[in-house]
């Protein structure tokens, strides 16, 4: 029973006992003065207890998360930004190399035969999908001729006799005047589209190899540190 | 705190910096729990900062449920436990939780109570605080200067609400005991000191 009592005495001094329980409690008071004299002690105890006060904070801590938070947001922020110029970056370098329009104009006396138009070193007439040439007489076009490479060369004829594929254009024979003095001006527009070739385009990708490895090098330390 | 799912849902869609109102509205509430268990002010207030960051980062995992303060309780509980358990190297676990056993804590009747005055009996208490295990700290803290109901301390503590009870009223006997032993030994040397100087007049 007094194992009971004292286990009920805290409960009592809070209220928590139901109507019966407590009256229970208070008869055992009543008739005991040994467990009347506990109740009052741990009474004393118990409400000095319930008055001690919070300890408060010394110091507030809303400013160092707060910018523990916000810092982070600007790190995911800053990682986001790398890793999308980096996906940025090597979308760029996959992209096919943007077709060049190459405009190369030759003038030629009339007269003159088996011409022959290199076009830029770098330009290898096996990426060469399509030709245009047109061809003027005193600023006046006389004839535009474009076609794949495939087209038989016969269908540039009469004006060109052939079209080799070793980057150069030859003109055999120009039909339209017989005046030496007049001056045709052979206009050959190119298209190119060059594959990534490694003796080629290296030298033009490199620079973008070495800017992705410098932007996608922070993901690495942020991988090992997460690890 | 009023509109808390609200503010909740605001932060979660972007408005971070209204987590500060949270903060300023439990910091003091947190930190008393956390100083109860570590008994170290500085760990306690970076346990504090540690649980509100971590509340935020897991914001979204908070369903509703519960009270919001019942939960932010409940991390820094089991920060402050964990803190403890690494301050004591993993080995003196007796010392951090109870084995389960009861506690054969003896409570004598003790008139010392009758003859002690409010303040000085506030002052051990303070004492006494320190002398019990980091559970018992918290549990006292929790209901009794608290005064949170059992349920949130159930949930807090992760225990049954039976457990919670008869946990507390170990801790609370616990806590009696300390005080009397230690008056006892006040006393005793009071005593001691009396009998000396009284033996020296004669």
């Amino acid at each position: 029973m007094k194992k009971r009592f004292k286990e009920k005495i805290y409960e009592y001094i809070n209220d928590e006992l139901s109507e019966d329980e407590k009256l229970e409690f208070e008869r055992i008071i009543k008739e005991d003065s040994e467990l009347r004299r506990y109740y009052h002690a741990t009474k004393k105890f118990y409400t000095s207890l319930k008055d001690m006060k919070e300890e408060k904070i010394p110091h507030s801590v809303e400013y160092r998360v707060l910018s523990k938070i916000m810092g982070e947001r600007k790190k995911r922020l800053s990682l986001s930004f790398g890793f999308a110029l980096t996906i940025i970056i090597v979308v760029l370098m996959l992209l096919p190399f943007p077709a060049n329009n190459i405009k190369e104009k030759i003038s030629v006396p009339m007269s003159y035969k088996n011409h022959k138009f290199i076009p830029s070193n770098y330009v290898s007439l096996k990426h060469v999908k399509e030709i245009g040439i047109t061809v003027y007489v005193k600023d006046e076009k006389i004839e535009e001729k474009s076609g794949k490479l495939s087209i038989p060369k016969d269908e540039f004829t009469p004006l060109y006799e052939t079209l080799k594929d070793k980057g150069e254009v030859e003109i055999n024979y120009i039909r339209g005047s017989d005046k030496e003095q007049d001056i045709i001006t052979v206009s050959i527009d190119y298209k190119n589209y060059p594959s990534l070739s490694r003796d080629r385009m290296l030298g033009f990708y490199l620079p973008y190899i070495i800017m992705g490895l410098v932007l996608i090098s922070p993901i690495f330390f942020f991988i090992k540190r997460r690890v | 705190m009023k509109n808390e799912k609200e503010l909740i849902r605001k932060i979660l869609k972007g408005e971070k910096e209204l987590f500060s109102l949270f903060i300023r509205e439990y910091e003091n509430q947190i930190y008393s729990l956390c100083v109860s268990i570590v008994k170290n002010r500085e760990e306690a207030i970076d346990l504090v900062q540690d649980t509100f960051y971590l509340a935020f980062k897991n914001l979204s995992s908070f369903k509703g449920n519960s009270k919001f303060s019942t939960w932010l309780y409940r991390i820094a509980y089991n920060l402050s436990i964990s803190k403890v358990r690494r301050k004591n190297n993993f080995l003196s676990l007796d010392g951090i939780f109870e084995d389960g056993k009861e506690l054969d804590i003896e409570d004598e009747t003790s008139d010392i109570w009758l003859s002690i005055d409010e303040g000085e009996i506030k002052m051990m208490i303070e004492e006494g605080m320190k002398k019990l295990k980091p559970w018992e700290r918290a549990i006292i803290e929790l209901r009794d200067i608290k005064n949170l109901n059992y349920d949130e301390i159930a949930e807090i503590l992760g225990i049954p609400m039976g457990t919670v009870k008869s946990r507390l009223n170990r801790a609370r006997n616990h806590l009696k005991k300390i005080i009397e032993m230690e008056f006892g030994t006040k006393e005793n040397k009071i005593n001691h000191i009396d009998r000396d100087e009284d033996e020296e007049e004669i």
